[in-house]
């Protein structure tokens, strides 16, 4: 009995010794949550104002530190060749050629907010991608790689993303190192800015709504939040392309609405 | 004590039962995998379009394609890179930067690191309707597994938008028909894409080339694509160096400068 027992025993822990590495081996079994970020998503007018500054006109506004006012006031409005639909000067329907910005400067670089024509998130076990009808993306990494020193890099409007997935499908995302410059209600950024960005699809997966919060003492009496809300596209939705052609006349066009 | 020392004995068989079968295929997987075992189903990574990554036979044109046609086209060509404008299929395949693939739940997803729009092909079965479908330089690309094959078929190209000439000779149109086929090998370590045009207006038959990727390994992690200025007159110089004066006056007259009005129509 005692010579069975002492090759079952030395069988079990040879068996675990050599085992072990295989163990940790196997695939996990993917999670797979119905409510999701993932796919094509477009912006909601939560309060029918008809444009992007209506929506967040009615935003609180940011309360900013000295240092965060001082640089608020350091990114001035609009450039003076870049009218805005809002632009007095220009008569309702005439098109007039902007194109300050004529494709190729940026890319297209997308930054954190997106406007209203939606935008589109596909994910792998790597990280989360997301785009817009124009070129460029905003990738997420999301297998738990920590931020670069920031001595390595040079900043950018999307900045550099981490994130986690809670277990409800929320999408949880700290983005450092951007490009300084205004944000919405009144705020504003630095490249040492953090941003909180919290994606919470609803339980049946059809909206989304995308908390920003902008963490930053040395320009933030307290952190400036706001939230935007988005709707998932039919099934079968496809993403547009922004062809942009600095010989295209229409191309810079600004669009001016016509009298109320 | 007997007791014990028979459900320990018959712990040690079940245990060894569940680690065996893994500790063989493990070894197995030594002898024939590298560490990491490749999804043949995942494309997902960043891909590089080495020096030798391509084979591109000569296309065979129909008589209509004349070498004049083609150097139209191939002028035009030489505009949009002067204008900057996005290159489009199927030239962005080959930027000369790298190409992340993204493969999620319902589509694959392609970035780049160039002036170009993201491809999207969609894991369904039906292309949009053409209807409604408005045409792009990349066109409407819907995919799905032929065994460890990525098979993507793209319709719905823009007529003019995007560098139009296809590797190994002709040019695409709002007519062309691609099928890409998609497909691991060594390892995983590298995807060959093999792309098929076809266009009756253009090609005799199916005109068909592969390109080879190189994963990049490691963390690799994309960078903005370089800037582009098709205001920078010293760039429009030096692009415009080898341009004909025939050639050099239809591209800068293709340009409207910033801050022109133009008429209301």
């Amino acid at each position: 009995m005692n010579k069975s027992y002492n090759f079952a025993l030395t069988k079990a822990v040879v068996t675990v010794i050599v085992g072990a590495p295989c163990l940790f081996s196997q695939p996990k079994p993917e999670v797979i949550l119905p409510p999701t970020v993932e796919g094509n998503w477009v912006r909601t007018d939560e309060n029918h104002s008809g444009s992007f500054d209506g929506l967040t006109d009615t935003y609180k506004q940011a309360e900013l530190t000295e240092e965060g006012k001082t640089l608020f006031a350091r990114f001035g409005g609009r450039r003076p060749q870049e009218p805005s639909a809002n632009d007095p000067t220009h008569k309702p329907g005439q098109p007039y050629v902007t194109n300050p910005r004529p494709c190729g400067f940026n890319q297209g670089q997308i930054g954190l907010e997106y406007d209203s024509e939606g935008f589109h998130a596909v994910m792998n076990k790597e990280h989360i991608t997301f785009v817009q009808a124009r070129g460029w993306q905003r990738l997420v990494y999301l297998d738990g790689r920590k931020a670069p020193d920031p001595s390595n890099r040079t900043p950018t409007n999307s900045g550099y993303s981490i994130g986690h997935m809670e277990p409800n499908g929320t999408l949880v995302i700290e983005t450092t190192d951007m490009v300084p410059s205004r944000v919405t209600a009144g705020g504003v950024r630095s490249a040492e800015t953090i941003v909180k960005q919290e994606y919470i699809p609803d339980p049946d997966g059809k909206r989304l709504k995308q908390v920003f919060t902008y963490i930053d003492p040395k320009l933030y009496v307290k952190p400036h939040v706001y939230e935007y809300t988005f709707e998932r596209m039919e099934p079968g939705a496809y993403a547009l392309e922004t062809f942009c052609d600095a010989t295209d006349p229409l191309w810079g066009q600004t669009v001016v609405p016509p009298p109320q | 004590m007997s007791k014990i020392k028979s459900r320990f004995n018959f712990m040690a068989v079940v245990l060894n039962c569940a680690f065996g079968a893994g500790v063989l295929t493990a070894q197995i997987q030594m002898v024939t995998m590298p560490a990491d075992p490749v999804d043949p189903h995942d494309l997902s990574g960043y891909w590089e379009l080495g020096p030798d990554g391509r084979s591109i036979p000569n296309a065979a044109l129909v008589a209509s394609i004349t070498p004049a046609a083609l150097k139209a086209v191939e002028d035009g060509d030489k505009i949009s890179m002067r204008w900057c404008r996005p290159l489009g299929m199927p030239a962005q395949m080959d930027s000369g930067r790298p190409i992340a693939i993204t493969q999620g739940r319902w589509e694959m997803m392609m970035t780049f690191e160039a002036n170009t729009s993201h491809r999207h092909m969609y894991f369904r079965e039906k292309h949009v309707d053409p209807a409604i479908w408005d045409p792009t330089s990349v066109g409407d690309s819907i995919a799905h597994w032929e065994g460890d094959t990525l098979v993507v078929d793209t319709v719905g190209f823009h007529a003019k938008n995007g560098r139009l000439m296809i590797p190994g000779g002709g040019y695409r149109t709002e007519n062309s028909h691609l099928v890409e086929r998609f497909k691991l090998i060594k390892n995983g370590q590298v995807l060959s894409v093999t792309s098929t045009w076809s266009d009756a207006s253009v090609f005799k038959s199916p005109h068909s080339y592969e390109y080879r990727y190189t994963r990049i390994p490691g963390r690799y992690e994309p960078r903005p694509a370089p800037g582009c200025n098709p205001w920078d007159d010293e760039r429009t110089e030096y692009i415009e160096q080898t341009f004909s004066p025939v050639l050099k006056a239809a591209a800068e007259a293709a340009g409207v400068k910033p801050g022109t009005e133009v008429p209301v129509k």
